[in-house]
């Protein structure tokens, strides 16, 4: 390895706990309230600028579900968890989204407290709702409450 | 979505109850908006956001100053006044005209915090 890819992985490192100890600190102040909310928040926003590359990107006029589970597999969850760490079903007009791997949990950020999950959420609902209208989102597991995976439906109105 | 229904109608007869009130919510803790009568040029996502943040702060508060649990919060402003009470799993935010009736909002927000907290209970 390196110098410079040594420097830059512990550049990184001291991010990532600095990122972790401004998060216990938010915590001990604001409360997991807030946290959850700015996560959630972050997802929303991500949500859109990446349904809005797609769209860019594939000159997409009108979203169908198989070409949204194709474009969001592999444009988002691949390249955030890697490759067979996703999966994408389509069940008539329901969708259901498998996510086997956190990154959060990878980086060594215990997850327990589900703050992560809410970023999640946000951005896998939002990117759902831009591209396919009304639609009821559901969590039906999360691995931060000891399950294997997280698992999402999503019912198309 | 008749959850919703019950919500919306408990907001309503909030907002009919206290003239002073000028727009109401339900919010989940993580700032999610389950049902709102806000006013239409309010921005209800940052509304919603911000009640979470400011309930998240006020139970470190409450923990921190007596080891308390948070019941509600009322919020000042020079053109009118934001009104929180914790309902469980949710939050009722109301947000009234400048100088209301604080005893009559107190006590049709507990009233309606009351009947939120039942209709959220029983979804568990």
């Amino acid at each position: 390895m390196s110098d410079r890819l040594k420097r830059r992985i512990k550049q990184l490192k001291f991010l990532a706990s600095m990122f972790k100890m401004a998060i216990e600190e938010f915590d001990k102040v604001m409360g997991p309230e807030t946290i959850q909310t700015i996560f959630r928040l972050i997802g929303e926003h991500q949500g859109k600028e990446f349904q809005a590359k797609l769209k860019e990107k594939y000159k997409i006029d009108k979203w169908d579900l198989k070409m949204f589970a194709e474009k969001v597999q592999n444009e988002v969850l691949v390249p955030a968890l890697g490759e067979d760490q996703s999966e994408i079903n389509i069940s008539g007009e329901k969708i259901e989204i498998k996510i086997k791997a956190c990154p959060f949990k990878s980086a060594g950020i215990p997850i327990s407290n589900k703050y992560f999950c809410t970023y999640t959420e946000g951005l896998v609902e939002t990117i759902a709702q831009e591209s396919l209208g009304e639609i009821i989102f559901t969590t039906e597991k999360l691995r931060s409450v000891d399950f294997c995976d997280c698992k999402f439906r999503i019912n198309i109105q | 979505m008749s959850k919703i229904n019950d919500v919306n109608i408990i907001l309503q007869d909030l907002e009919g109850k206290v003239a002073d009130i000028i727009g109401s919510a339900v919010i989940r803790t993580n700032g999610l908006l389950i049902a709102s009568a806000l006013p239409s040029e309010s921005n209800e996502r940052m509304i919603a956001a911000m009640s979470a943040a400011l309930l998240g702060t006020s139970k470190r508060s409450a923990e921190a100053l007596f080891n308390g649990i948070f019941k509600s919060l009322s919020l000042e402003l020079d053109k009118g006044n934001m009104f929180l009470i914790n309902a469980g799993r949710v939050i009722l935010v109301a947000i009234t005209k400048k100088e209301p009736n604080l005893g009559l909002i107190t006590l049709e927000m507990e009233d309606a915090s009351n009947k939120i907290r039942n209709i959220f209970q029983m979804e568990e």
